[in-house]
């Protein structure tokens, strides 16, 4: 697992926010985060090995209010400190109309 | 959901398009249904892969899989492929994605929402509304990026095509004016 992945994980537990391990089974009440490493962006090659990787993977927070509870701020810092710049915001606040909840998500990408 | 990939650094290129006059949008466009063809393949292949379920209503704070229905209309929406090119000033534009997809009946009942619709007696859903839902995952829906998947692993190949097919067009169009 890449060592920078490891350190955002860490970061975004310090945030204190409910986290949806199993997030196909069950969501906590309240405002949740989801985050998971998904899949293998890009590589460099040379002399016929495999001598680098981008990894890529995504922050989801469902949160009860439109500005997020002041969570965003505080998951963008854990990006900055982690991610050396290589993230964007995907989308920033999409209302759910069957659960009442705001969806922000984060697409990142890092080395390992 | 919207992703942009653009060229960039061809200045070079750009200058001798530009000696090409009218031509130059005609190669432009061609090179660029090349690399937007690359795109759509994988978003096709993206949507093959995606994880299906038996369709079942997410209750409780559970999350469901999409349906094989909502599969077979994320398929039938990627052969429209790519959209019509919009040529600019000096810029040829195009699409890859569901944003001209329209609606697609579904078979299930779902409550009044912004979202969904009556039409004709069926229950109609947005297709671009489905594939956002499956790409970035609801709080009842499971994530499967295939989009995004898709245009992460073929962005570099695409620009890196854009580019030789301009180069061999504008050398096709050279050796054309040499023996010409």
């Amino acid at each position: 697992m890449p060592e920078d992945y490891m350190n955002l994980a860490e970061a975004l537990q310090e945030i204190g926010l409910p986290c949806a391990e199993n997030a196909w089974n069950t969501r906590p009440k309240g405002s949740y985060i989801t985050y998971a490493l998904e899949f293998e962006a890009d590589a460099d090659y040379g002399d016929n090995l495999k001598i680098g990787r981008a990894w890529e993977g995504s922050i989801d927070l469902f949160a009860t209010s439109k500005r997020g509870d002041g969570y965003p701020a505080q998951i963008e810092a854990a990006l900055n400190a982690n991610c050396d710049g290589c993230w964007r915001c995907e989308r920033h606040g999409t209302w759910e109309q069957e659960t009442g909840l705001f969806h922000f998500e984060w697409v990142f990408q890092v080395e390992g | 959901m919207a992703y942009n990939v653009s060229t960039e650094g061809m200045d070079e290129l750009s200058r001798t398009l530009g000696s090409l006059g009218n031509a130059a949008q005609g190669v432009a466009a061609a090179a660029l249904y090349e690399g937007a063809g690359m795109m759509a393949d994988a978003v096709s292949s993206g949507i093959e892969g995606i994880s299906t379920d038996l369709f079942r209503y997410a209750k409780d704070g559970q999350q469901r899989k999409p349906s094989p229905e909502e599969k077979a209309i994320l398929r039938g929406a990627g052969k429209a492929g790519i959209a019509k090119f919009t040529k600019g000033g000096t810029s040829v534009d195009t699409s890859v994605g569901f944003n001209n997809a329209g609606y697609a009946a579904v078979s299930w009942k779902t409550r009044k929402s912004r979202t969904t619709y009556e039409m004709n007696g069926q229950t109609v859903k947005p297709v671009p509304m489905i594939a956002n839902a499956i790409n970035s995952g609801t709080s009842f829906m499971q994530k499967q990026p295939f989009f995004r998947k898709a245009v992460s692993r073929t962005q570099a190949k695409a620009k890196a095509r854009i580019e030789s097919e301009v180069l061999r067009m504008l050398e096709d169009a050279a050796n054309k004016q040499l023996n010409g």
